[in-house]
């Protein structure tokens, strides 16, 4: 405390000197509007200068935090966009969409061989079950294979045993999606008729014949095709970057088993 | 020595309205007016305390502030030289300036004593006409009334010294 007192002292002149200037400053911002609008001007400069710092720092260690938020937030944009894309399906009904989301964080994923596999931090505890759909941010991942408790594994759609149903989205023709083992964001569409018309640069979506996607769902855009006699032969670019994927959603159909029981 | 604050006071008061009765009325050429109210700044002892006279020095500039108006520029100028007056003594006259109690007296250099009134004068200017229009694009009004007013003030100033010196 003597320190203190003794700074204090030993600077006084200082100490008064800027007392002095405070009122004077104070005092031109009550005497002359012109001043006012300066020092207010400055003032404001001076804080921003001051805590664009801080701010940086403090947004730094929430981040965390901002990032569970917006996850979360995603999750719910998610459900409502699969609700509402299956909803537009049947206009003339009112049917709400059997899909329910389930949020994921991959844990592994590999590209690099014929039958790749990704493990997702979830499990039968998170009512994670056998042939639920995965999709990503922009599109399909793939199709659940085994379940844990707490895993489960995912056939990628880039495994060569996986053919997702996909159609081609202006004409509705649908056709078979797999990947031939190449490239790791190209995948191949068959058996659509040549007698659609189709263009480079438009758009695959899932076709919503299986009970593992609902229809609609974005899956790549086309690169090029070729006529294969009766069928085209299409070569897909992936919407959704199969190398760095993140958090993932399940999509749960509730009347799944009640669909396959008629196959049966 | 506790005679001397009332005397300065007194000087204070007389100065402040004769600045504001007769020199701020000049505007010879229509813009250049002394302020003779520094005087006060710049005959304050040495030996005297300096914490005192930065509190002179404000209620001196607010005096002239609130009878003329202004909106702080003459607090700030005459706090900031009553600040800095040790620099600009130790400067101008030496740093042994504390032989001599009054900077009027006759023992300073002529030269050391020109440039301690001229460093005040156009330091005391430049601070009252940056703060008054305090603005970039003015600067080269605000050089030219801190060039012509410090002649001006100078010229009246030493005639004032020199007026109560053959007084004594």
């Amino acid at each position: 405390m003597q320190w203190l007192l003794s700074f204090i002292l030993r600077y006084k002149n200082l100490f008064l000197y800027l007392f002095f200037v405070s009122i004077i400053l104070s005092f031109s911002y009550f005497q002359s509007e012109y001043h006012k609008s300066k020092i207010y001007k400055a003032s404001i400069i001076a804080s921003g200068l001051a805590s664009e710092p801080l701010k940086n720092l403090t947004s730094y260690f929430r981040l965390k935090k901002i990032n569970a938020k917006l996850l979360e937030e995603n999750f719910h944009l998610k459900s409502l966009l699969i609700d509402e894309n299956y909803k537009s399906n049947y206009e003339y009904e009112k049917i709400d969409s059997p899909y329910s989301l389930i949020l994921g964080n991959v844990i592994k994923n590999n590209i690099s061989s014929n039958r790749n596999i990704i493990i997702i931090n979830k499990g039968g505890s998170d009512m994670v079950e056998k042939e639920m759909g995965v999709i990503g941010s922009d599109g399909i991942i793939g199709i659940v294979n085994q379940t844990t408790e707490n895993f489960s594994s995912v056939l990628s759609i880039l495994h060569k045993d996986i053919k997702i149903n996909a159609k081609h989205k202006k004409t509705n023709a649908f056709g078979s999606l797999f990947w031939e083992g190449n490239d790791p964001d190209k995948v191949t569409l068959s058996d659509i008729s040549i007698i659609n018309k189709i263009n480079v640069g438009d758009t695959i979506v899932t076709g919503g014949m299986s009970s593992y996607f609902p229809e609609g769902i974005p899956i790549g855009k086309i690169v090029e095709f070729k006529n294969n006699g009766r069928y085209y032969l299409i070569n897909v670019k992936l919407i959704n970057n199969m190398t760095n994927l993140n958090n993932v959603y399940f999509l749960k159909n509730k009347y799944k088993s009640e669909i396959e029981s008629l196959y049966k | 020595m506790n005679q001397y604050y009332p005397k300065i006071f007194l000087l204070s008061c007389f100065l402040v309205f004769l600045q504001l009765l007769i020199f701020d009325r000049i505007n010879l050429f229509g813009f250049m007016n002394p302020s003779i109210y520094i005087l006060v700044l710049i005959t304050y002892r040495y030996d005297m305390d300096q914490f005192n006279f930065i509190l002179i020095g404000f209620l001196l500039g607010l005096m002239m502030d609130i009878l003329s108006q202004s909106a702080g520029s003459h607090s700030l100028s005459c706090v900031t030289i009553s600040f800095i007056r040790p620099l600009i003594t130790k400067f101008s006259i030496g740093p042994n300036y504390e032989d001599f109690s009054n900077p009027i007296s006759s023992g300073i250099l002529i030269s050391n004593r020109v440039l301690y009134y001229l460093l005040i004068i156009i330091l005391h200017q430049l601070i009252l006409n940056s703060y008054s229009y305090f603005n970039w694009i003015h600067t080269f009004t605000i050089l030219k009334l801190t060039i012509a007013n410090s002649i001006f003030t100078f010229v009246v100033i030493i005639s004032f010294i020199n007026l109560f010196s053959a007084k004594e």
